[in-house]
């Protein structure tokens, strides 16, 4: 049994009584709180990209970020859909490219060092993910020999003249790469907190909004949110089905997770390939020992929810509006649309209304 | 830093054979020694150094959370490393929480499943 609450180091006393306790945890919560910090991380370069940390690399691929030469029409960027003032994503259900895309544009933020990237996770660096849009026919639909015809001179004054187009292309997604790993969010209410939990400073913890105290309380208690949803990035990872509809249209299915661990195996883009710029493969683990499971049909990427106020709407394919609608749904659950070999804590919540209000309360401080 | 675990298996008495240093021998031989290199963590790929005692062969291992209902994402791979010593790697813990090691191991062309069960709390 779980050790009784704690006062916080014999601070509350600090408190206004009716404040008080939605900032007492008991040890279990209090560890799981501080997991979830500190903020920002420390910066690491990705071994697999060159590029990586250069400025002038990320000086490129910020332009190019924004260059309508990457698609073959010379109509749109990465920004068109990633759009800055949108948390880098773009407000829509479904991403619209040339052609409409079935699923959410992901917004773009702390993005160094994940293990996997996109709904599906079928890429295994920022890089490799970076290029797929690019060649993707519904979305910039370019090539390699034409972004070579353009974009020569910029890019050989960073990286030196390609061997091939194929290198070529990749060293622009490298540079796309290392412009993205600067996509950092600011410390926010929650990370105050974290750190004056940490050393035990009641007066600055006080100053978190009460909602919110409650509803942290939830995701790291009743709710296992913080299960999968783990970490400073708020985010294991990893991939999970939560009973989203996967089925595009009366004929189509989204495989999710088990089209991205098929794409991955068989792109020459992936850690294992000749693309890495790390001899030793030092990060291609995952990517060497990653697992095909019947239950990755339907599981999608567990979003880091750092800024998530900022980029609705929510889930893969854009399905929920609000924050509001996204604790809805957990707290509903059906568990009729969950794979029989999933995730056994994926419970009914039936939270009331005051605590629904206290868990979006608390996702609006990260 | 790496966490050292023995595993004490309830097969029948043999002949009780130390296994390698630091490695506790119990009452009824049959044993297994493990440790996680580097201490798990979630996120963190780790490997498995297992010793197995008393002519025990190790011929399959897997990781699972008997909570949740399911196992590791990723699929470990057993090598040889000399006379009963393995090495598992691509073990990577994608959750905190109660996790369990399945360990199959032969002995005596008799195969058994011995499991052991741990927390990964950070």
């Amino acid at each position: 049994m779980r050790a009784a609450a704690i006062a916080l180091f014999g601070l509350l006393a600090a408190f206004p009584a009716q404040a008080a306790d939605q900032f007492v945890f008991d040890q279990a919560e209090r560890d799981a709180i501080l997991l979830h910090g500190p903020w920002p991380p420390a910066a690491a370069p990705d071994p697999s990209n060159r590029a990586s940390g250069d400025p002038a690399a990320v000086a490129l691929g910020q332009k190019l970020f924004f260059d309508i030469r990457l698609s073959r029409d010379n109509d749109r960027s990465c920004a068109t859909c990633h759009i800055p003032a949108q948390a880098f994503a773009d407000g829509r259900p479904r991403g619209e490219g040339i052609r409409p895309l079935d699923r959410n544009t992901i917004a773009l933020a702390n993005l160094q060092g994940r293990r996997w990237y996109g709904w599906d996770g079928k890429s295994d660096s920022l890089w490799a993910q970076s290029l797929h849009p690019i060649v993707d026919e519904r979305e910039l639909a370019a090539t390699g020999a034409l972004l070579r015809d353009r974009l020569a001179p910029e890019h050989d004054a960073v990286f030196g003249p390609a061997d091939d187009d194929e290198t070529f292309l990749v060293d622009i997604a490298k540079a796309l790469a290392a412009y993205q790993e600067t996509l950092v969010t600011p410390r926010r209410p929650f990370d105050d907190f974290r750190d004056a939990l940490e050393r035990g400073d009641a007066a600055a913890m006080a100053a978190y909004p009460a909602a919110a105290a409650r509803g942290l309380k939830l995701f790291v208690g009743r709710g296992q949110c913080a299960v999968c949803h783990f970490g400073p990035a708020f985010s294991n990872g990893e991939f999970d089905s939560v009973g989203i509809n996967f089925f595009l249209g009366p004929d189509g299915v989204d495989r999710g997770r088990h089209g991205g661990i098929t794409a991955l195996r068989a792109s020459p883009f992936n850690l294992l390939g000749r693309h890495s710029d790390d001899d030793t493969r030092s990060t291609a683990g995952p990517t060497r020992h990653v697992a095909l499971l019947h239950r990755n049909w339907g599981e999608f990427a567990v979003p880091s929810l750092r800024g998530v106020a900022l980029s609705a709407p929510y889930m893969h394919d854009g399905s929920l509006a609000t924050l509001a609608d996204v604790v809805g749904h957990y707290s509903q659950i059906d568990l009729d649309r969950l794979h029989q070999d999933g995730q056994l804590i994926l419970q009914p919540l039936r939270l009331t209304d005051g605590e629904l209000a206290d868990l979006v309360a608390f996702l609006e401080t990260l | 830093m790496r966490a050292a675990l023995i595993l004490g298996l309830s097969l029948a008495a043999g002949p009780a054979l130390a296994c390698g240093p630091g490695t506790v021998v119990g009452p009824q031989g049959g044993q297994l020694a493990y440790r996680v290199d580097p201490a798990p963590a979630v996120g963190r790929m780790v490997a498995v150094e297992v010793t197995a005692c008393d002519g025990l062969a190790l011929d399959g291992f897997d990781a699972r959370m008997p909570q949740h209902g399911h196992g590791l994402n990723y699929r470990p791979r057993i090598s040889a490393e000399g006379p009963g010593r393995y090495r598992v790697e691509g073990i990577l813990f994608h959750m905190p929480g109660a996790w369990q090691f399945v360990f199959d191991v032969r002995a005596d062309g008799n195969a058994r499943r011995l499991t052991t069960d741990f927390a990964v709390t950070r």
